[in-house]
């Protein structure tokens, strides 16, 4: 008898925790392992080697049709988790589906202090990855400098085993999650609609690429809920309400990305906010944010202050089995997610990447904007175009009369395409979207 | 009057921008009255029967009362247009006796007819003296502003049938054009130097110019005045253009002063517009921007079919349109400008205004502009909207003759170098074999790989390398410089299209 009064048949489709791995004992009423898959009809069931616990009713999955059997608790009690199987056959992400409902053990404890706390989570992946991690998000329009400081920040963070979490959407929030999964970290999306009704399309790679790794797409709509505009702005609670801080890289006013830090502040958590220009509109929102007491973020090394005050000691680079902030993060490592396709140097996919491909130096020391020019042009002279548009993105018309004022008697046109040119190829400037050219934030 | 009788007279039926010569025999016979035309003629040489008749009259003559049979040969060619009035007005006046034989001889007649007796001009004068010239004869037609001297034909004009009489035909005032100032000029346009520039570089390669930008920023200002820096038509690229824009019925005149052509269709056209069609078949927009500018505004509002059915004439320069009874080809090299805004509500990277579109409606409009034109699009430019004191500092900015300096400079050292490099084409060609182009700049090692690099960072495509190489070649060519340096490839960079085209 299912819950609620529900029947439901369901598809075996290899669901039930990591239903390769034999259920090794079951705590409880009765249990059975067959090959592999555990179906039990009782009250808790604890199952080792894939998920560290699952209380409540698993659904056991044999060859063709199963049913939920046994005392599954009526709600309020202290069983509400359950690992279910997809609703089609071919849904567009694999991997394990769980639904969590508020109360049970698998319900992250950071959600009771969000506004609206949802009841029930939809899950693809891994339950565990729902720690306590570090939010990272910016804007969709975003500029290179913002998805340059997402993708660099995120890595700093993944390297040290802080989760990810963001809101899987284009821009700032894709880098992040490729960042991380770049340094074979885990990283959490929780999406707008449900997690069947994948949205942005194109993000489907991404996001089979997460769960693939260990991480986690959540929502908190059933699954084939459809992404409607309030769904967004509502769960951006949920990604500050989970993470202990939020980093903010890139945020117009108004913005998605300030709402964000709203609800961040008003569920107790940190504000980590990179700066932009004040020329630049595209950074209005985060500038505003470090008025308003949020803490700044000017170079890594900040940054790993940061990181060490809000997350504590956290496993240091290059060490992999060093104390881990959570045991979530702990089996994350040993699991060993390290084949991964986002290697850095091969971010083919993205139109900014030019950069990873100069040599980077250790991202813990050093200042971002101090990297030599390796061998391509080693003077000061582009400095000047540079340090310009650092101030304010501009387009080639209003690049011209600056030349024109730097050079004001040699080919200052000459000189401007070169200067240009040559940046551009070391990644220190790029051409944004809209047109004009400005800086980018090397990864 | 004598009452049987039969003549032939020369005229000619306009097929495409070629005129063939038609033998229009009228023979006056013995038998139940009637005026017939055969030949296959098609609507309007039928109507010319009344016009014929009419106009006859009204000029003294008489219309016998026989049976007259007008036969348009060859019979199987398909006879269109309104210039056959005169012809078969002359074979009957002369198969009558009413006017003297031998003016229907060695003279080729084209014209309408008006119901007073006035003989009106037709379009394609100057295919109808082309095919003079071919045939050898003299030409004869009406009073009309659009005579072209064409060598070895003596050109008449005849003013009325009355004059058929006397015999008394005027000649033909070539039009001496003098080209003007244009009223249009750079110098109008205040700022905006990196567009000059860019459109400057266009102008010398003849390459192709996609301008984005805010609503009221100057793409189409900028776009206007560009044939005021391009070069002047040659010789043969007159005749050739003047002959597309006769057979059209456009005017003549400022091609005949040398100034190429500048055609801006509106996004609603249709493919026969644009491409060219119709029945009987005319000449689209494109190739009325033969050797000169073809200009298409707002270009992601025009329909993707329409686009679709440009690439094959940009491919062969050609535009072939195919018939139940035969092919026709009109001659289309042009240049390409195209305007677009960057979004759909137009803001985007303005400074003033917010965009208020979203990443996807951005994507899809610009994924609009696509396919065969963006092959043909080697610059991109930007265009910000003026600030409102520069706006006031009009006719301050550069103006066009600085431009044009540059252009005809680039030009000339080009046709230069490729004469020199043994090419054979003289005119500037904008299709370049890769490997002629990549001779032809002879980058050095270092440049090259300076470009490599740069292109790697990029994710530039092979053809988006190819392109900006063109690009570099060109700005060369305007500096004088036989080897392409690396100044000139950064500028070239700085002009690429975006995503990494």
């Amino acid at each position: 008898m299912a819950r609620n009064g529900r029947e439901r048949k369901e598809e075996a489709y290899g669901a039930g925790p990591a239903g390769e791995q034999p259920a090794a004992s079951a705590h409880g009423v009765a249990a059975d392992a067959q090959g592999g898959v555990a179906s039990v009809q009782g009250c808790v069931v604890s199952v080792q080697g894939g998920v560290a616990s699952v209380q409540g009713c698993v659904v056991g999955t044999q060859d063709a049709e199963a049913n939920a059997r046994g005392a599954c608790g009526a709600r309020g009690s202290s069983i509400g988790a359950r690992a279910v199987a997809p609703r089609v056959r071919h849904p567009p992400i694999d991997g394990p589906r769980w639904e969590i409902e508020r109360g049970d053990a698998l319900y992250p404890a950071a959600f009771e202090l969000v506004s609206a706390p949802p009841k029930h989570l939809y899950l693809v992946g891994d339950p565990s990855a729902l720690s306590e991690g570090l939010a990272v998000v910016g804007a969709r329009k975003a500029t290179p400098y913002g998805l340059g400081c997402a993708r660099r920040f995120a890595r700093i963070a993944a390297r040290r085993g802080v989760v990810i979490v963001s809101g899987g959407a284009r821009g700032c929030d894709a880098e992040a999650h490729r960042a991380a999964l770049a340094e074979g970290g885990r990283t959490v999306a929780f999406l707008g609609g449900g997690c069947d009704k994948i949205y942005p399309a194109e993000h489907r790679g991404l996001f089979q690429d997460i769960v693939n790794a260990g991480g986690a797409l959540v929502s908190e709509h059933p699954w084939e809920f459809p992404p409607v505009p309030y769904a967004f702005r509502a769960r951006n609670r949920l990604i500050a309400g989970l993470a202990r801080a939020t980093l903010i890289v890139e945020a117009g006013l108004p913005s998605g990305t300030f709402s964000t830090a709203d609800e961040a502040l008003s569920a107790g958590r940190e504000v980590l906010v990179v700066p932009g220009a004040i020329t630049s509109a595209s950074s209005r929102g985060a500038n505003r944010l470090l008025y308003q007491g949020a803490m700044p973020i000017v170079d890594d090394e900040s940054f790993a202050d940061a990181l060490f005050s809000i997350f504590g000691l956290l496993k240091q680079e290059g060490s992999p089995a060093a104390p881990c902030a959570s045991d979530a993060s702990c089996m994350a490592n040993a699991r060993g997610a390290s084949k991964s396709p986002y290697a850095p140097g091969t971010l083919g996919a993205l139109g900014t990447s030019g950069a990873s491909n100069a040599s980077a130096p250790s991202d813990v020391s050093g200042a971002p904007s101090s990297v030599a020019l390796s061998g391509v042009f080693a003077d000061d002279t582009c400095n000047e175009i540079v340090r310009a548009l650092r101030a304010e993105p501009m387009d080639l018309e209003e690049l011209y009369v600056v030349a024109q004022r730097l050079r004001p008697s040699e080919d200052a046109r000459a000189w401007l395409m070169e200067c240009m040119a040559v940046s551009e190829a070391a990644g220190i400037i790029a051409r944004y979207p809209d047109g004009r050219w400005g800086p980018a934030a090397r990864a | 009057m004598q009452a049987f009788g039969q003549c032939c007279v020369q005229g000619a039926t306009l097929r495409g921008i070629e005129a063939f010569p038609v033998d229009v025999e009228v023979v006056v016979s013995p038998g139940m009255p009637g005026f017939l035309v055969v030949g296959m003629p098609d609507a309007a040489i039928q109507e010319a029967r009344e016009r014929v008749r009419a106009a006859l009259r009204a000029s003294g003559f008489s219309m016998p009362m026989e049976k007259v049979v007008v036969n348009l040969a060859p019979g199987s060619l398909r006879k269109t247009g309104s210039g056959f009035d005169l012809p078969i007005a002359l074979g009957l006046l002369a198969a009558t006796g009413q006017i003297d034989r031998s003016l229907a001889q060695g003279r080729l007649y084209v014209g309408e007819l008006s119901m007073e007796g006035n003989v009106r001009p037709v379009s394609g004068l100057l295919a109808y003296a082309l095919a003079a010239q071919k045939l050898g004869c003299d030409f004869v037609c009406g009073p009309s502003n659009d005579y072209v001297e064409v060598a070895g034909v003596r050109q008449l004009v005849l003013g009325s049938l009355g004059r058929l009489r006397s015999a008394s035909f005027g000649s033909v005032r070539a039009r001496s054009c003098s080209r003007k100032a244009d009223p249009l000029d750079f110098s109008d346009i205040a700022g905006h130097e990196a567009a000059k520039r860019a459109l400057q570089i266009a102008a010398a390669g003849n390459h192709g110019v996609l301008m984005t930008g805010p609503p009221g920023s100057g793409k189409t200002m900028l776009a206007s005045r560009l044939p005021s820096i391009l070069p002047p038509l040659s010789e043969g690229e007159i005749m050739q253009t003047a002959l597309v824009h006769s057979v059209a019925g456009e005017d003549i005149a400022p091609v005949l002063a040398g100034i190429r052509p500048f055609r801006s269709p509106h996004h609603s056209a249709s493919a026969a517009g644009l491409v060219g069609g119709g029945s009987p078949p005319r000449p689209g927009e494109i190739s009325l921007a033969h050797n000169g500018v073809l200009f298409l505004d707002e270009l992601p509002e025009f329909k993707p079919a329409v686009l679709q059915g440009l690439r094959q004439p940009m491919e062969s320069g050609r535009t072939c349109i195919t018939r139940a009874d035969g092919n026709v080809v009109f001659p289309s090299r042009f240049m390409l400008v195209a305007a677009s805004n960057p979004c759909p509500c137009g803001y985007l990277g303005d400074k003033e205004r917010e965009c208020t579109c979203t990443v996807p409606q951005i994507r899809s409009y610009q994924g609009r502009i696509g396919g065969p034109l963006m092959d043909r699009i080697d610059l991109h430019l930007t265009v910000r909207r003026t600030m409102p004191g520069e706006v006031m500092n009009s006719g301050g900015g550069t103006a066009s003759a600085t431009l044009r300096e540059g252009v005809l400079l680039g030009r000339e050292y080009a046709s230069w170098r490729r004469a020199r490099e043994q090419d054979c084409e003289t005119d500037s060609e904008d299709v370049r074999s890769p490997a002629r182009l990549v001779r032809s700049c002879a980058l050095s090692e270092k440049d090259r790989e300076f470009l490599e690099r740069a292109a790697q960072g990029s994710h530039m495509s092979g053809r988006a390398i190819m392109r900006t190489l063109g690009i570099a070649r060109t700005i060369a060519d305007m500096d004088e410089a036989l080897v392409v340096e690396r100044r000139h490839i950064c500028e070239a960079l700085s002009l690429r299209l975006r995503e990494g085209g």
